[in-house]
Formats: C-alpha cells, structure tokens, sequence
C-alpha cells in the first residue's frame, strides 16, 4: 500500500512537472515537483527510500525525454541519497527548515547536472548567470513547493498509516 | 352672537380658512409661492421618510419571510457567475488558439512547396540542460522520423520518435541538435547548433565552422540550406546577434538568436516533402 502510495506520487508529480509547471514558469523559472517529492520521501522516510524513489523517477524521465538515457536517474538516485543522508544529520524538522533544505536541494540538482553535462562533453556557457537567472530563482519556488509537499506527506503517513500501529515509511 | 361665543367653532373656521389661504397660493404648475413652498417641503420629506421607512419595512419583512429564497438566489448568482467567468476564459483561450492556428494556416499556405501536419506540444523537459518536447501527432498521421518541425516564425527542430498518436521532437536549441545552415546576406555556410543552458537567452544557438574571410554583421539571418538531407532548405532558423572577434583555424564563429520563441510553443507544423521536392 504505502509503496504503491509512493510510486502514485512520483507518476503524479513527473506528470505535473513535464506538462503543468513549465507552463506556469515564471521569468523561466519553475519549481520541479519531482524533485520536492523526492527529498520529501528520502527526508522522512530514509535514504535508501529516496535513492529508489529517486531511481524509479530518474527513469520515467529518461523514458520520456532526453536523448541522453541515464542523465535524470544518476541525478535523481544521487539527490534522493543526499537528501536523506543530510536530513538525518540536520536535526531540523520545522516546515520551513524543509523549505530552505528544499531550496538548497534543488541546487545541489543542477550543480550535478552541470557536472554530468559537463562530463558527457556537452558545451557549458557562463554557469554564472546560468545559476543566477534560473537555479536561484526556480529552487526558492521549489522550496516554497517543498513546504507543501512536506506537509502533504508527512500528514498522509500520519494519518493513513501510523492508525494501524506501524511505522512511519515506506 | 352666538357664534363668537363658540370657541370650537371658531377654531373650526380658521383652521379652515388658513387651509384656502394655502391651498389659493399653490400654483397648478411653476415655482411655487412660499406658503406652498413650505408645505411641500413638508409634505415631501415626511413622505420621504415615511417611504424610505415603509421599503425598509418591506425589505425586512421579505428578507424575514424569504430569506432561503434569497439565499438560494445568491447561491444560483455566484454559480452563474462562476459558469461565465470559465465560459469567458475558455472562449478568451479558443480565441488565441485560433489565432495561433489562423497564422500557421496562412503559413502552409504561403509555403506549398510541402505538406504539413499540425501538431500540439502535450508536454516538454522539465530541465534545463535539454530541450526535447513531445507532440500529439504520431505515424497514425504521417509522422515520419527526422522530419522537420517549424512554426509560421521558423525553424523549431526534428522528430527523433514517433509512436501511433505522439512524436518526440529535439529542438534546434538542445545541444544535441545540429543543422546546417546559410547566411541570408553572405550566402556563407556553417553548422548551427544548440547551447541549451541559454534556453529563454537572445543566444541559445551558435553557428560555428564560417570561412574566415566572412564578414558577418548582427542581424543578418540565418536559415536551413537542405545539406544533410533532414531539414528542408530556406526555413529560417535565426539572426546573428554576436558575432565573436575570436577566430580558430576551423573558422568563425557567431551566436545566434532563434527565429522562434522556445518558451511559448503550443502549436507547430511538421515537414512532410512533397514528390515535387522529393
């Protein structure tokens, strides 16, 4: 049930993020729900939880998009490690410490994606103005996303799975 | 005498006759006289007041005896309203979609030379480092790999895959993306390809590989000279906006701006050659 639950967010959220976001960016920046989703699960739930989670999304992107397979699944797999190997170390468990985590995550998302883009030998251009005008911009939004996602899964395991007397995860 | 004795009477009288006195001085129609002046005056604001009071009355008393109803009323209003407000923004959207389309029409008509499929974009990479889209037109309609895909503003990029009702399209800003391309003006040649971390940028292309000896100015356009077989010739792919005092040994290099606006595409047109230009 609870994996079923996860695997229903994640489609959710890659629908979300490939037809409904992109067209309400604003000035090119838009939050990426996968991304909120991800840490969200990797922060509540553990890392190994995110690193699949982040796999399964990874994946479905790759299915869809880019001509180069592989490129979102080491990302997503690396962030949804990260997040939850970080979060477990950061003591913080307000809504708006997850906002901030959120927001850091979300450039820690395109600083790896730089470096792989770098690495499959893509040309980058100014990676300055390229974190100013758009990473900055989209990972506030993506924060500002992550605090209701956050809030969203933390109540569904609350509510839905901890009444049966079992742990709260996946 | 006995009349100056009854003192009823004589008040009787003279309420009477001040009564003539006022009712001679109002005028039938006109400015009226003072007296007449005073007395609607009067009158005019005590039915005033009175009137107000009496729609207050009645206001309160319906609103007492009828209060579902009229709640009912309101509830029926903002439900109407909310139904034209969508109905509004639906026909606001066809309005612009019909545009939109009236544009590529006139564009394939202009443009014989092919056929064209019209397609919509249903959904794009959500990421920056690549630009790939998908549209709802498939081989059920014709679709064919590696065939062109334009908007009425020029050149947007190939179809890399195609199922029965969807295609996947590479957009010519993507880096993986490459085309070969003419200098309107100069009739100089080179390879247009994407930089995508300039996507929504005046420079999200480069056209590299340019004889050293052209001379290039901003604003001339750039557009597709068929070499390479997959994209038609004489598509528009963009104008120079800067053009790089750096040189290399394989030739100048210039940044481009794209014809089409890649953040706001909705509607496109895909390639089909025609046995004519086949």
């Amino acid at each position: 049930m609870r994996k079923a639950l996860a695997v229903l967010l994640i489609l959710v959220a890659v629908g979300l993020d490939c037809t409904i976001m992109p067209r309400i960016a604003i000035f090119s920046a838009s939050a990426r729900l996968t991304l909120c989703v991800i840490v969200a699960i990797s922060a509540l739930t553990g890392p190994v939880n995110g690193v699949i989670c982040g796999f399964l999304a990874g994946i479905l992107l790759d299915m869809l998009f880019p001509p180069v397979r592989g490129f979102y699944a080491i990302i997503f797999v690396s962030i949804g490690y990260l997040s939850g190997w970080l979060y477990e170390r950061s003591m913080q468990e307000g809504v708006v410490a997850f906002g901030f985590f959120a927001a850091g995550m979300h450039v820690a998302m395109e600083v790896i994606g730089l470096v792989l883009y770098a690495v499959i030998g893509f040309k980058i251009g100014n990676v300055l103005i390229f974190l100013l005008r758009y990473v900055l911009p989209s990972a506030v939004l993506s924060g500002l996303v992550g605090m209701v996602v956050f809030l969203f899964l933390r109540w569904i395991l609350s509510t839905l799975f901890m009444r049966r007397g079992r742990n709260v995860g996946f | 005498m006995r009349f100056w004795n009854n003192r009823p009477l004589i008040i009787t009288v003279a309420i009477i006759f001040v009564l003539l006195v006022v009712l001679v001085a109002l005028p039938v129609g006109g400015r009226l006289s003072t007296p007449g002046n005073v007395v609607g005056s009067i009158a005019t604001g005590t039915q005033s007041v009175l009137g107000r009071f009496g729609n207050w009355l009645g206001t309160f008393f319906r609103s007492v005896f009828q209060a579902d109803a009229a709640a009912n009323e309101v509830t029926e209003l903002k439900q109407r309203v909310a139904l034209l407000e969508q109905q509004n923004q639906e026909m606001n959207e066809l309005r612009e979609e019909n545009e939109r389309l009236r544009q590529l029409l006139n564009y394939a008509q202009n443009n014989q030379k092919y056929s064209y499929i019209t397609g919509r974009v249903i959904s794009r990479d959500p990421g920056y480092f690549f630009d790939v889209f998908t549209i709802n037109a498939g081989y059920n309609d014709g679709v064919e790999i590696n065939d062109a895909v334009v908007t009425e503003d020029g050149l947007v990029g190939r179809v890399t895959e195609t199922g029965g009702g969807w295609s996947r399209v590479v957009a010519l800003i993507d880096p993986s993306s490459s085309v070969s391309g003419t200098v309107e003006r100069t009739r100089d040649m080179g390879v247009v390809s994407g930089t995508s971390l300039g996507k929504g940028t005046d420079a999200s292309c480069e056209m590299s590989f340019i004889p050293l000896e052209a001379e290039l100015v901003a604003g001339d356009r750039v557009i597709t000279n068929g070499l390479g077989g997959v994209y038609p010739a004489g598509f528009l792919i963009g104008t120079v906006v800067e053009v790089s005092s750096t040189s290399d040994t394989t030739g100048k290099t210039v940044l481009i701006k794209p014809a089409v606006d890649f953040t706001k595409i909705e509607e496109v047109l895909i390639v089909k050659m025609t046995e004519e230009t086949e």
